[in-house]
């Protein structure tokens, strides 16, 4: 096993993401190297799937977009979660780079070009040493903020 | 015997950690069992999550048991002094090591700073001088070292992800 998956196996294993597990805030769906599929529950209890790029884990952070389980492929923007006007509709941008990552700091693909979040936002940049619980925590608070409104279709 | 997953925080742990231990295990043996494993200090006392007093240690673990995952907190200061800052005013309070930070805020943010529900959700707890952001599960204790059970924090708004945006029209 590569050192990259060890350790995210590894941090899989620790407290804080089984916490996270037993309070239903996120679980485990697949593994399957490089990629990870975790599912986050929202305000309403909707779980949202997350596709993970986890190569060079933890060195690189991961990137992630929202995923279709059911289908194995991206989540259509129609079942996205949407926003009241906060903060959701900006990590939520189905406009960036074509909804293949969120727009988030501590997402790998959008934090290149991004250099002034070092010092505007440094508590959302990627910490290795917190591993991809940093991430899951970020999205979660964002799902059950109040900013956060349920997709504009039913989940079919 | 059926074993059970104990999340406990501490100060000095950089995270939670997690233990099995049998459902009929006192909250004393439980103590003892942490203690040998982190060398802690004798004067550790365990509370449970968002509880002010220290528990009983004659408690068994299936009796403080919650079906969202059992959590305690190992700390030597009985009490935390917090003072927390929002546009321009301190506030003290006081509270178990083991209250979340999420407890925290929300309190500070509606009692003390007669913050609305919603505006009190789009707040967050900084640590004072720095950038840290504790996470809403983060146990205060965490974030402090006996014998200075005290920590300064600022409220302030959360941020929303911009800038750069130039490169996605």
């Amino acid at each position: 096993m590569a050192p990259d998956e060890r350790a995210l196996l590894g941090d899989l294993e620790k407290g804080l993401f089984r916490l996270g597990v037993a309070e239903q805030n996120w679980r485990l769906e697949r593994v399957q190297w490089p990629k990870v599929h975790i599912a986050l529950r929202a305000r309403d209890c909707r779980w949202f799937s997350l596709r993970f790029d986890c190569t060079n884990y933890p060195v690189w952070a991961p990137t992630a977009c929202l995923w279709d389980f059911e289908r194995d492929a991206c989540l259509v923007v129609e079942l996205w979660p949407k926003s009241r006007g906060g903060r959701v509709a900006a990590v939520f941008n189905p406009g960036w780079k074509d909804g293949s990552a969120l727009y988030l700091p501590c997402d790998r693909e959008t934090m290149p070009g991004h250099d002034a979040w070092l010092t505007t936002m440094p508590a959302l940049v990627w910490r290795p040493a917190d591993g991809i619980v940093q991430y899951l925590e970020i999205v979660h608070e964002l799902l059950t903020s109040h900013d956060y409104a349920q997709p504009a279709v039913p989940t079919p | 015997m059926e074993q059970t997953s104990i999340f406990y925080q501490s100060e000095g742990l950089a995270s939670v950690e997690v233990i099995e231990v049998e459902r009929e295990t006192t909250v004393a043996a439980l103590l003892e069992i942490l203690v040998n494993k982190h060398r802690w200090s004798s004067e550790v006392v365990l509370f449970a999550e968002d509880i002010d007093e220290a528990l009983d240690a004659a408690l068994l673990v299936r009796e403080i048991e919650t079906t969202s995952g059992t959590k305690v907190h190992a700390h030597r200061c009985r009490k935390i002094d917090v003072a927390v800052t929002f546009n321009g005013t301190t506030l003290p309070y006081e509270y178990a090591p083991s209250a979340t930070i999420a407890r925290i805020k929300r309190h500070v943010a509606i009692e003390g700073f007669h913050l609305s529900e919603e505006a009190a959700a789009e707040h967050v707890l900084q640590i004072k001088g720095s950038t840290t952001q504790p996470a809403p599960g983060t146990h205060l204790g965490a974030l402090v070292h006996h014998p200075q059970c005290r920590i300064a924090f600022d409220l302030v708004p959360k941020v929303r992800v911009q800038g750069a945006y130039e490169t996605i029209g």
